[in-house]
């Protein structure tokens, strides 16, 4: 038997709008995820795949608009020499019959919807075992049947299910959460599993793809596909990351310390061609001066243009004040008493959070104003 | 700190060193022409103290000479008592220097040196100006063209630098106007500003959640909708699947079949059951006949037993009866003759009776009279005594004679006392010789001599008394006269004769008395009443003879009436017996009737039958075969019943298989209905993308929240920044106006004397001057008083630096240009007052002006480099 090369992806998330983005990324963002089918089928080419296996949840809901079902379908249909093996996941599950009837409807014929627990031979020789959603909670494991499925002698068996595997608890099939083991248990050469976003190998035969492109900062870097390869019947896959994402999302820590130079653009991508497509989420942390706070921060306001996103979280930040700072408020006088009052009220452990970061902030303020007037 | 002298090297024009020293203690001027360098060398010592060694701005610039050379200013000073001496100098490169000598020693450089220099500068503690004060013509803003309300403020910007130090001043008001500003963008006294940014992220969250809620619930119903679909579908094809349609039919029919065999067996039974019933009723009706007549026939007997036994019960009676009555009349026979009896018992009783009442009513009286006697006599001897006792002198009369006679004894007494007297004392061995009206006169004795006297003494002569007009007498005859007046009215002659007659009269009384009360023992009630009890008596009779004695008539008449009570006894004993014995013939005779009637009623009921007995065992012997037939109709009805199949179950079975397969059909009927329009409504929403929608809302809605968030934080920053400041402005012109104002006054009256200087409250601006009643706003007062103003304020800070131990040189450079000659004298007395212990600079190009001053004079000398 020859080689079986095929590509594993999942959670396309099709139709998400990321509405908690401003405008401008917003829109690059969807436009991204609408762009996956075409990049997706460009990387099986590239990588000599006929088959593209997806795990679940193609769509970001049950109802996606007619536009992005049309347009993802005539996306994969564009190379009809390829193959897409689709199940649905638990963001399109099977309830959402609307969703699956349109499809069956508007599918082109190298589409094919898989929506029954039963084996499909895919290439010659080659059983696909999937798992299909038939809700959005199915409360089962959804892979348990294909333990005793039986598939004709010397078939490749490969497993395409949607579900977590977090939770090990059950062996009585009672359990969601699919068994780790499946895939030995199922005598699986491959198990192809999608929900998780990012890349998991769960055992050399069991791995999740990850989101193509990925839609939080919970998983950094760019989103990606494998092409996996099955020599033969309990040979080993051979797995390889292909990078499909557009977009890298990142979330660098700044940890900064009064006697040290913040140094922010050392945490940022070197290529600073690709910031536009980079996501940036920094998070400070530790005890900075106050002048050098104003600086800081006018340092990534200077910088953030050049990104598709930049978002600061600066609650873990707090400013040192040195007498030299309030000082540079007045030395003395009720500018300077409001600048101590503010000081103290920021030191203070007894006031609740909140009220010590206005404090802080407030004292920042003024020693903005107070900077700015004297500009 | 106090300023000794002042060195410039590169600073504008003087590019070569120059110097200004020997300045005092007080007051100094440097009086000198415009473009001598005056403002120089103020600049110069502005830099020095304000601009960081490191600094390179417009106003250093502005100090470097047109040959350029880095500015070098150097000051010597004096501060706690020790002499330091400050360097500084500026490059355009920022590397200037500082050096700070004390005693000729180095003691701080670089950036040590500037905080020590910062030190010197910083503001008491406690508050207060910093320790330079400054005042310039350039400063105090009178400049054409300006607002007032600005021009004022730079007056007070110019005379209160401090008091920007204190209060943040201009640039407090320019923090608090941008804070204040700011916060207008997003708030207003009642909330969110419309159209402002808090109020937008308020209105996009309000606006986004009640979306998400729409969606949400657009979304949950298309859920809910494609569920009930699928839950109808699934309905619709069990409800449509031919072999259930059958096993519903088949089931129907086996119910209608099992409900008819069910009403047939109930007929059944209900027949088995009325045969019983009618089985019942003859065995029934044959036993109470038998019955019946069994007890016609016992009764027909016992009735002609009763008749015999009553009949002769009645003879019996009747011949008791005759011997009852024949006692009942012996017995009143013998009462009668007992009752005759007592009652001349009785008869016999009352006469003895009467006889001895006769007697005792003799006896009574025999003593009325003997007491009736013996009581008129003591009624006499009464009234003897009591015409006695009305005789002689009452006790009262003696009473007043006695009275008499003891005011007589008195007068004569007195009439003693208050005449001359004499008293004789014998010498030793004469007891006498002398003589008193021819009385021999008692030695030792007092004689009194009311009418006079004649004294013989022996072998000497007479003596004569007279008693001339002291002693007087008519009391004695007054007295007298009254006694003998008492006495003759009761008719007698002397008092002893009164006593007498009063003792006489006593006794009488006491006898009197005892005569009354033997009387009122004889007759207690009086002699009337003794007559009226005697004549009260009964008359008396004849004695009666042969009569008994009481105790024996009474004795006889109760034994008589006992006697008659026995009878009576008897009598009441015989009646009774007789009533009895009645009684009881009269129930003997209403016995008999009573049974004959029932005999009677007994042959009646069995009239027609001539052999009743033969009647009774026909029908006993009928018995049996009703009985039995009564158990085969029993038998037949219980056994049905045990068969008996049950008709309501039957029934219901039937009714609910009947009813289900309606339903069916109904129910196929509207599923196909609501399919219908469950379709119609999936298929408008799953077009609609709800759920795309609804994904895309919630990240809108959480950014929305964080952006809310966000101004929110920062509308409480801005509030919060706003509130520390105006708290701290507050706190600080408490702390400062009221000692600004004390050290203000004195000086103010230097130059107004009548004038008192008006401050606003909120701006601690000079508000106006009040002079001979008249307020004055300060944007009407000239140019020349807004200065004089700003100098005194300026001055009054001083003081009071002076006095919190931080001396702090004031330096005025051309600061009073606009005031006349007149008014500059009172303010040279002002500067003169406050140098006392103050340090003083004044700059000034009014030489001729300044002359008065007086103060240490100072100049601008060249010097050599090094």
């Amino acid at each position: 038997m020859t080689d079986f090369r095929f590509l594993h992806c999942s959670d396309l998330h099709l139709g998400k709008r990321f509405g908690n983005f401003p405008e401008e990324p917003r829109a690059a963002l969807a436009e991204a995820r609408a762009d996956l089918p075409r990049r997706l089928a460009e990387a099986a080419r590239a990588n000599g795949a006929q088959h593209i296996l997806v795990a679940g949840d193609v769509f970001d809901t049950e109802t996606p608009s007619d536009r992005v079902l049309r347009q993802a379908l005539t996306a994969m249909g564009a190379d009809p020499s390829l193959d897409w093996w689709i199940i649905p996941g638990n963001h399109d599950s099977l309830a959402a019959e609307p969703l699956w009837q349109s499809v069956a409807e508007h599918a082109p014929a190298n589409v094919h919807l898989l929506v029954r627990p039963e084996p499909v031979e895919i290439a010659p020789g080659v059983s696909l075992l999937p798992a299909p959603a038939p809700r959005r909670f199915p409360g089962v494991d959804l892979t348990v049947w294909m333990d005793g499925c039986a598939t004709p002698e010397g078939h490749l068996r490969i497993g395409l299910a949607h579900g977590g595997v977090l939770d090990f608890g059950s062996d009585d099939g009672v359990s969601e959460t699919i068994a780790p083991d499946r895939a030995a248990r199922a005598r699986l050469d491959y198990l192809a599993l999608g929900d998780w976003h990012g890349l998991w190998q769960l055992n050399e035969r069991t791995r999740y793809s990850g989101s193509p492109e990925h839609d939080r900062f919970k998983h950094e870097g760019r989103g990606a596909c494998l092409a996996v390869t099955l020599a033969g019947p309990g040979a080993l896959p051979v797995v390889e990351e292909i990078p499909v994402g557009r977009f890298d999302w990142r979330q660098p820590v700044l940890r900064i310390t009064p006697e040290t130079q913040a140094d922010l653009e050392a945490l940022l991508p070197p290529d600073r061609l690709a910031w536009k497509d980079t996501l940036v989420r920094l998070t400070m942390t530790g005890w900075i001066r106050l002048p050098d706070r104003l600086a800081l921060m006018e340092d990534i306001e200077r910088l953030k243009p050049e990104f598709c996103h930049f978002a600061v979280v600066e609650d873990q930040l707090q400013t040192d004040y040195s007498p030299d700072d309030l000082d540079e408020i007045a030395r003395s006088g009720a500018l300077r008493m409001a600048a101590d009052e503010l000081q103290q009220a920021a030191n203070d452990a007894s006031l609740a959070q909140r009220d010590r970061a206005i404090a802080e902030a407030a004292l920042n303020r003024l020693y903005g104003f107070v900077k700015r007037g004297a500009a | 700190m106090k300023l000794l002298s002042i060195r410039l090297q590169n600073v504008r024009r003087f590019t070569t060193p120059v110097e200004i020293g020997g300045i005092g203690p007080g007051l100094n001027v440097l009086s000198a022409p415009n473009e001598s360098g005056k403002s120089t060398v103020f600049d110069a010592l502005h830099a020095l103290f304000f601009k960081d060694r490191k600094a390179w701005d417009k106003e250093l610039r502005a100090l470097q000479p047109h040959a350029g050379g880095d500015p070098e200013v150097s000051v010597t000073l004096e501060s706690g008592g020790q002499t330091y001496r400050i360097e500084k100098s500026w490059t355009k490169g920022r590397r200037g220097e500082i050096r700070v000598f004390r005693d000729g020693h180095l003691a701080h450089q670089a950036d040590d040196a500037e905080a020590w220099l910062a030190g010197l500068l910083t503001a008491p503690k406690d508050g207060g100006p910093a320790g330079l004060l400054w005042v310039r013509q350039g400063l105090l803003g009178l400049a054409d063209g300006k607002e007032t309300e600005t021009a004022r403020r730079d007056l007070a910007t110019s005379v209160t630098g401090e008091i920007e130090a204190m209060t943040g001043g201009r640039q407090m008001d320019d923090i608090l106007r941008h804070c204040r500003s700011e916060l207008d963008g997003y708030v207003t006294s009642r909330g969110a500003r419309k159209g402002g940014p808090l109020d937008d992220a308020e209105t996009r969250v309000a606006t986004l959640e009640a979306r998400e809620a729409e969606l949400r619930a657009r979304a949950a119903a298309l859920r809910q909708d494609l569920d009930n679909r699928s839950r109808l579908r699934r309905e619709l094809e069990g409800l449509n699947d031919p072999e259930e349609a059958a096993e519903r039919q088949q089931k129907l029919g086996e119910a209608e079949a099992a409900h008819a065999a069910a009403l047939r067996h109930a007929e059944d039974l209900d027949r088995a059951r009325a045969a019983e019933q009618s089985a019942r009723l003859a065995l029934e009706n044959h036993a109470a006949a038998t019955e019946r007549l069994a007890a016609q026939l016992a009764e027909a007997r016992e009735a002609a037993a009763h008749l015999a036994e009553a009949e002769q019960r009645l003879a019996a009676a009747r011949e008791v009866l005759t011997g009852k009555d024949a006692a009942w009349e012996s017995a009143r026979r013998a009462h009668e003759a007992a009752s005759k009896e007592a009652e001349a018992a009785s008869h016999r009783h009352r006469r003895a009776l009467k006889a001895e009442q006769a007697a005792q009513a003799a006896t009574r009286r025999q003593e009325l009279e003997q007491r009736l006697a013996t009581a008129s006599d003591r009624r006499s001897q009464v009234e003897t005594l009591a015409a006695l006792a009305q005789q002689g002198l009452s006790a009262d009369g003696l009473q007043q004679i006695e009275a008499l006679a003891l005011e007589l004894s008195v007068a004569r007494k007195a009439l003693e006392t208050a005449a001359p007297a004499v008293v004789m004392r014998y010498a030793e061995g004469r007891g006498d010789g002398v003589s008193l009206d021819g009385r021999p006169l008692p030695d030792s004795t007092r004689i009194a001599l009311p009418e006079g006297g004649r004294l013989d003494i022996a072998g000497i002569g007479a003596l004569h008394v007279h008693p001339g007009a002291g002693a007087d007498g008519s009391s004695v005859e007054t007295a007298l006269a009254e006694l003998d007046a008492a006495l003759v009215e009761h008719g007698l002659a002397s008092l002893d004769e009164a006593r007498r007659s009063a003792r006489d009269r006593a006794a009488s009384e006491v006898a009197l008395r005892e005569a009354r009360a033997a009387l009122k023992l004889a007759a207690p009630d009086g002699l009337e009443a003794l007559q009226a009890a005697l004549a009260a008596l009964p008359a008396p009779v004849e004695t009666e003879d042969g009569l008994p004695g009481v105790a024996e008539a009474e004795q006889a008449e109760i034994a008589a009436r006992q006697a008659l009570q026995i009878a009576a006894t008897a009598l009441e004993s015989a009646r009774r017996a007789a009533e009895e014995v009645r009684q009881a013939e009269a129930r003997a005779s209403m016995a008999g009737e009573s049974a004959a009637a029932r005999a009677d009623r007994a042959a009646l009921a069995l009239a027609g039958k001539e052999d009743p007995q033969a009647a009774l065992d026909g029908l006993r012997a009928a018995h049996p075969a009703l009985s039995q037939a009564v158990e085969d109709a029993r038998a037949r009805r219980a056994a049905l019943e045990t068969d008996a199949p049950d008709l309501d179950a039957a029934q219901a079975t039937l009714q609910r298989l009947t009813s289900a397969m309606k339903a069916a059909e109904a129910r196929s009927r509207q599923i196909e209905n609501d399919l219908a329009g469950l379709e119609s409504r999936i298929e408008i929403q799953a077009g609609e993308a709800v759920d795309e929608e609804l994904s895309e809302v919630q990240g809108q809605l959480e950014a929305a929240r964080a952006q809310h968030d966000a101004v929110r934080f920062e509308v409480d920053v801005l509030q919060r920044l706003a509130g520390a400041l105006e708290r701290a402005r507050t706190e600080a012109r408490d702390r400062y106006v009221q000692p600004v104002l004390a050290e203000l006054e004195p000086l103010v009256r230097m130059i107004w004397p009548e004038a008192e200087l008006r401050f606003d409250a909120d701006t601690l601006l000079p508000s106006g001057l009040s002079r001979t009643g008249t307020e004055e706003p300060f944007d009407v007062l000239s140019g020349g008083t807004q200065e004089q103003i700003a100098l005194l304020v300026r001055l009054a800070f001083a003081r009071i630096l002076a006095r919190s131990g931080t001396p702090a040189p004031v330096i005025l450079d051309d600061a009073i240009v606009y005031t006349d000659d007149d008014r500059i004298e009172a303010i040279f007395d002002a500067l003169t007052r406050q140098a006392n212990d103050l340090q003083i600079i004044v700059l000034s190009c009014r030489q001729k002006a300044f002359r008065d001053l007086g103060g240490t004079a100072l100049a601008i000398r060249h010097v050599a480099a090094g």
